[in-house]
Order: structure tokens, then C-alpha cells, then sequence
């Protein structure tokens, strides 16, 4: 049968610093700062409620009689060693993973080792002769033979990965961090274990059985992964590549040197704009910009930094930052040379509400604002009312609607559709109108406590009635809808709005 | 991306905006109301339970400015709701290029979870608009106790154009001449 098989030494640390696995409770410590601390440990060592990085001291607290090796890095070397040498010995194409994890093709190995399951136990026997423990497991993939190991499930039959993952607990995937660890930390990884829980997802059945569309929305690229996982989709060989790295940095030189400070500021953003591509490929954001400008022979280099309040890879938005530091201290003479270095982040993805997608558009906001408060200066932003029965009485203040992980305000019972006013703004007189038919008044006063001239700027005193009426305009042949306000102080007669 | 017009023979006034209001009502996210004649009434809205702290009001300007501004709102993302009035516009400031519409087309089709509610005194979107509705009054009822000034109104939706019947060799009849009767409450002054 064809197909890869995995070799893996679970408590790495322990075998390595003792050279055997120890049956009784044991530890492998090494020093942090001044302490000393549990590094691995065995089964039996965990059922005594020890942990990884718990002080010694108390390790031995709670298991008086707990076997201790000091961890060996030269050991664990060996060890490795060990394992990619057994494994050469089986198979041409073997690829260690970290330090503790061999797989091996077996493609075309059964007439020289017989079955996958001879060579595994050949394998483990050589390994459990000298008192070391490995353990294997075989599947059609490379990355599903990882999960059979340590799953302890051994085989994995193609075609029916996913029926055999589906009861075992979610919590595995915590221990897979060789294919998680390219999209999330181990930290992230387990967060999203913590959430999956919340939301009653404890087996990989269940979480297979979740839309990849909406898991995506909430969780990204890590989440789809980790459902692949669970559903044992995994194909290809494993995606063992480097994480990204944390910086990013460009450059450009200038013969002959710059002088104009907006060529400059074009070139950098030229140079933004080629990282932005790379920022978007590796999924990252940049959180802070060094810029190293290269000035006259034998001139110190100006460094200019800057943070950003919301990280982003927007290449205009990244420019537009560093544009305006350049011109708050622009540099001082010719420009030889300049080199952008974008320290990275990973994007913000937020998700207060159950139902609601995950919404990365927090840091456009304040962008788009801007740009519509130019195209609309001081005509934009929210109503909010003013506590007084006077006739639209309302301010607008700026837009800062509620956050996605402020709490939505209770809903309030559904209300029958109520009719809308198109205001006329200021109030119309009324003239040439024949009222067909009319109803009211609603009177209404306030602030008759207050001079006309209030120094504060508050309204003065103000009265009206309010009418519903049924107006034929003049020369109209249909009549319409509207609210009236009548001015008793000067016994005038305006049009509020039209009822639409 | 819907559109809400005037259907003949309309009274001066057809229930647009009442409609336009409720819609936003309904939503829980953000909501922009692009207003280039300024007539929106906050007060009525929050008593029709808009939520206001969510809404964006951008009042006056041109209409092709409004226009222009949405598409920018689009293109940002995170707004549930987008409400377009060019109602009482003047009939030159409503002849848009043909190509702004698909421009607002293709962008809610990116951004998919945004709404476009188009008010126009007549269909200026052409084929883009998914649904157009011609809406009209029916008759009001006028309540004499002294709780109510306007007692109700009742409107008429009629669908005028659907593009989901537009790919039918033979779309319904009964789809195109479906009617929705809705009864407006008066505004309660008590």
C-alpha cells in the first residue's frame, strides 16, 4: 500500500535528557533565570498535575518522588540523529520535521520492507530496544500520516480520513503546530480551540461540518485550515515553509541626488507601494515605518519614524503617513539614497457578534470620513436630538457609530410603518395653497423662561402650532399631504414638510 | 441595489421616504443617507426606531456629488445600508453617465453584504437596479379623536422591474404586476 509514514518521539525533551522513557512520574528541567524549570514530562508526570514551565520546587511538591534529568541539547541531538538515521535507512525520500518527527515516502517500499505495518513495528522495536518510544502512523499523505501519529488512530485508509477524525477531540489540533504553526501561532491556535469550544465545538466532526465561507469570515485563512485539518483534506506535502518575516525593507539611490521634497515623497511611495504587495501576499499589516534617508557625503542619515495608530497596508494611506513627517522635518540638503523598512503585523480581525462576519474595515473608516467631509463640509455626520418639542430640533455630531465589539442595544418591538416627513429647510411660506382638508393643532412653546438674545446661544423663546393638512397647490390638479406651522406671534402660516 | 419611484398616478408625495426610513429601521449595522435636497427628518426617523448613533447623514451638494460619495461608501465597506434620495432634484441634475451605475453595480457585487436603496422621481438606473417599485397612494384616512392628526395611509408597491425575471424567455405576469399594500400610521402626537 502506498503512502507516507510517520515516525514521531513524543516527549522529545524527556527521552532525550533521560535516554530512555521512564514509566514512573519524570521530568526534564532546565534553567530559566533563576529558576529551574519543567521543560517535558511523561503521562504519569502529567497525572500528578505538573506542567510545562512549572518551577522544580513545586513539581517536586506535588510528586515527592518525581525522577528529574537536567535537559541535554547534545542528547536531543543524538537523538535526532538517531531517528534521521533509521529513517534513511528505510526510505529514500525522508524529510525531518523540528526534532522529533520523521516522515518517510513509502511509495514502492512494500517489496522490500513487506507491509507498511512490518516496517513501522521494525522501526518501533528498533527504537523501544534501547527504551526510547516512537510512535507511528501511515495514511496517503504526508501531513494525515503526521495526524494518525499523533492522533494514536496508526492508519488512516484514503477516502475515509474524515469519518475516522470525526470523533476525536478538537483539542488535537493544538498538538499539530507543524501545520498550523505557517498561519498562527500556537497561542492563536489555541484561542481559536477556546472559541470553537464556546461556540459547542468539541469534536473535528463538528467542526468539519462548519461553512467554510462563514468560518472564513470570522477566523481566516487559519480557520479554513484547521477545518481542512479536521476533515482531513490535507494534500500535497507538508507546508513546512518559514513564517514571514517580521520586517520588510526597500531602498532606492539617486544619481544625481534629489532636492525637490515631492519627487522624494513620490519615490517613497513607489517603494510603499511594491511592499504593500508583499504585506499582502504574506497577509501581514505594517505597524511602524523606519526611514533611512542617505544625505550629503559625510552627513549623518536622517531617520525618520513613524507609528500607526491603525496598522495597515493601504500602499496611499502608508505614504500619506510618512509624507506628512517628511514634510513636518524635511530632510536638509541633497538625497543620495533612502531605505524604507516596514516593521510587520498581523492583521486585526474582529468578531464581537455571533452572527456578524469579522469586519477589517475598522481602519478605513476614519479614511473614508475624510474624504467625504471634504465633499461635504460640515453637512455630514449623525442627528442627535435635542431634549425639546421644538420643531426639528436636532445637532449633528461627528459619525462614531457603535463598535463591533460594543453590545447592540436591545431590539425593540416592531412598530407599525410610520409616515416620514420631507422637510423643507428653512420652513416654506404659505401661499396660494387651497386646504382641502385639515387637522390639529399641535401647540407647542418652550424656553419663554429665556431672553430673545440668550448670550449662551441657546434658542430664545419660541411658539407654533402644528397642522396636518391636505393642500391642492395652485395650479395643481392633485393635492398633497403636508405639515403646517403656524406662527401665533406673527400669525403667519409655513409649509414644515411633505408627508411621502 | 433597489429602486423606489413614484407610480402615475401619483399624488404629490407616494410613500418613498416612509418606506426608505422603515428599511433603515431594520437594519442593525451602519447606514449612510446621502440627502442632496436636505429633507430628511431625524425626529420622525428616531421615532420610527432609526437608530441614529449608526447613521451617517450627508445632506446637500449635488446629486452626481451624492452619487460619487456612495460609491466611495461602497468601495470602503462595513455599511449595511446605503440610501440614495434624489427626490425634489432638478430634473438636469439627474442625467447621470449610463457608466456610474455599473460603477455602483459592480462594487456592491464586491462588497455583497451592503444594500443600495435608490429614491428617484422616475427608474434612472436602467438594467443595474435589481428590483424598481413604483409606489403610489392609495387613499389616507384622517382620525378625528384628538390622539392622532393624520390617522393613516395606504400605499401601494407594485413591482415594476426585476432583473432576476429579466434572463425568462416569458417572465411571469404575476411577478411583474405583484402588488404589496402597506398601511402608514400617522404620526402619534400624544
Amino acid at each position: 500500500m502506498n503512502g507516507f509514514l510517520c515516525g514521531w518521539l513524543p516527549e522529545f525533551h524527556l527521552q532525550g535528557a533521560a535516554k530512555h522513557m521512564p514509566r514512573p512520574p519524570a521530568i526534564a528541567t532546565e534553567r530559566m533565570g533563576p529558576l529551574e524549570v519543567v521543560a517535558g514530562l511523561n503521562p504519569a508526570a502529567r497525572a500528578a498535575d505538573i506542567k510545562p514551565g512549572l518551577p522544580v520546587a513545586q513539581a517536586l511538591g506535588r510528586c515527592p518522588g518525581l525522577l528529574r534529568w537536567p535537559r541535554s541539547l547534545a542528547d536531543e541531538r543524538t537523538l535526532t540523529e538517531r531517528l534521521r538515521r533509521t529513517a534513511d535507512a528505510m526510505s529514500p525520500h525522508v524529510q525531518i520535521i523540528g526534532t522529533d518527527v520523521a516522515l518517510l515516502d513509502f511509495h514502492g517500499l512494500e517489496r522490500l520492507h513487506g507491509s507498511w505495518r512490518r516496517a513501522a513495528s521494525a522501526w518501533v522495536t528498533g527504537f523501544g530496544a534501547n527504551g526510547f518510544e516512537l510512535r507511528t502512523g501511515f495514511a496517503a499523505q504526508p501531513a494525515l500520516a503526521l495526524i494518525a501519529t499523533r492522533s494514536k488512530l496508526e492508519e488512516l485508509p484514503p477516502g475515509g480520513e474524515g469519518a475516522q477524525l470525526a470523533p476525536l477531540p478538537i483539542h488535537l489540533l493544538a498538538d499539530l503546530h507543524e501545520l498550523t504553526g505557517t498561519l498562527a501561532t500556537a497561542g492563536e491556535v489555541a484561542e481559536m480551540l477556546l472559541l470553537f469550544e464556546r461556540w459547542g465545538i468539541r469534536t473535528l466532526g463538528a467542526l468539519a461540518k462548519l461553512p467554510q465561507a462563514a468560518l472564513a469570515a470570522r477566523l481566516g485563512q487559519a480557520g479554513i485550515r484547521l477545518r481542512a485539518l479536521a476533515r482531513g483534506e490535507v494534500d500535497g506535502i507538508l507546508d513546512t515553509s518559514p513564517a514571514p518575516a517580521m520586517t520588510l525593507a526597500a531602498g532606492s539611490q539617486f544619481d544625481p541626488p534629489l532636492v525637490n521634497l515631492e519627487v522624494f515623497k513620490a519615490a517613497v511611495a513607489h517603494a510603499i507601494s511594491e511592499l504593500s504587495l508583499q504585506l499582502e501576499q504574506h497577509d501581514r499589516v505594517a505597524e511602524y515605518a523606519q526611514l533611512r534617508v542617505i544625505q550629503e557625503f559625510k552627513r549623518p542619515e536622517a531617520i525618520y519614524g513613524h507609528s500607526f495608530a491603525a496598522p495597515t497596508r493601504d500602499p496611499q494611506t502608508l505614504a500619506a503617513q510618512i509624507g506628512l513627517t517628511l514634510e513636518h522635518t524635511p530632510p536638509s540638503g541633497e538625497i543620495h539614497a533612502f531605505e524604507i523598512e516596514l516593521r510587520l503585523a498581523r492583521p486585526r480581525r474582529v468578531q464581537a457578534r455571533l452572527f456578524s462576519a469579522a469586519s477589517p474595515d475598522r481602519a478605513k473608516l476614519p479614511k473614508l470620513l475624510g474624504l467625504l467631509s471634504e465633499m461635504f463640509p460640515g453637512r455630514m455626520g449623525s442627528p442627535q436630538l435635542e431634549a425639546s418639542h421644538r420643531p426639528q430640533a436636532f445637532a449633528l455630531a461627528p459619525y462614531s457609530p457603535r463598535g463591533e465589539s460594543e453590545a447592540e442595544p436591545a431590539p425593540t418591538a416592531p412598530q407599525a410603518l410610520a409616515l416620514a416627513l420631507r422637510v423643507y429647510r428653512p420652513p416654506q411660506p404659505l401661499n396660494h395653497a387651497e386646504i382641502v382638508r385639515r387637522a390639529g393643532p399641535w401647540r407647542g412653546c418652550g424656553n419663554w423662561w429665556r431672553e430673545a438674545s440668550d448670550a449662551r446661544g441657546d434658542s430664545g423663546p419660541w411658539a407654533c402650532d402644528e397642522w396636518d393638512a391636505e393642500l391642492r397647490m395652485h395650479g395643481m390638479e392633485r393635492s398633497g399631504l403636508y405639515r403646517l406651522l403656524h406662527d401665533p406671534a406673527h400669525d403667519r402660516w409655513y409649509i414644515l414638510g411633505r408627508y411621502d | 441595489m433597489t429602486e423606489l419611484v413614484p407610480a402615475p398616478p401619483a399624488l404629490i408625495g407616494a410613500g418613498l421616504t416612509s418606506l426608505a426610513v422603515h428599511a433603515a429601521a431594520g437594519c442593525r449595522g451602519r447606514i449612510a443617507w446621502f440627502d442632496p435636497g436636505d429633507r430628511l427628518d431625524p425626529c420622525g426617523a428616531s421615532r420610527a426606531s432609526l437608530d441614529l448613533g449608526q447613521l451617517l447623514w450627508l445632506r446637500g451638494g449635488e446629486a452626481v456629488t451624492a452619487l460619487r460619495a456612495a460609491l466611495l461608501v461602497l468601495q470602503a465597506g462595513g455599511f449595511e445600508l446605503i440610501v440614495l434620495d434624489l427626490l425634489d432634484q432638478p430634473e438636469t441634475s439627474l442625467r447621470f453617465p449610463r457608466v456610474a451605475w455599473f460603477r455602483l453595480l459592480r462594487a456592491l457585487e464586491r462588497e455583497r453584504r451592503t444594500a443600495l436603496l435608490v429614491l428617484a422621481p422616475r427608474p434612472l438606473s436602467g438594467t443595474c437596479a435589481n428590483r424598481v417599485y413604483g409606489v403610489r397612494y392609495v387613499d389616507w384616512r384622517w382620525d378625528s379623536s384628538a390622539r392622532l392628526l393624520l390617522g393613516s395611509v395606504h400605499i401601494e408597491m407594485q413591482l415594476q422591474a426585476s432583473r432576476r425575471a429579466l434572463p425568462a424567455r416569458r417572465p411571469p405576469t404575476s411577478v411583474l404586476d405583484a402588488t404589496l399594500d402597506i398601511t402608514l400610521d400617522g404620526e402619534s402626537v400624544a
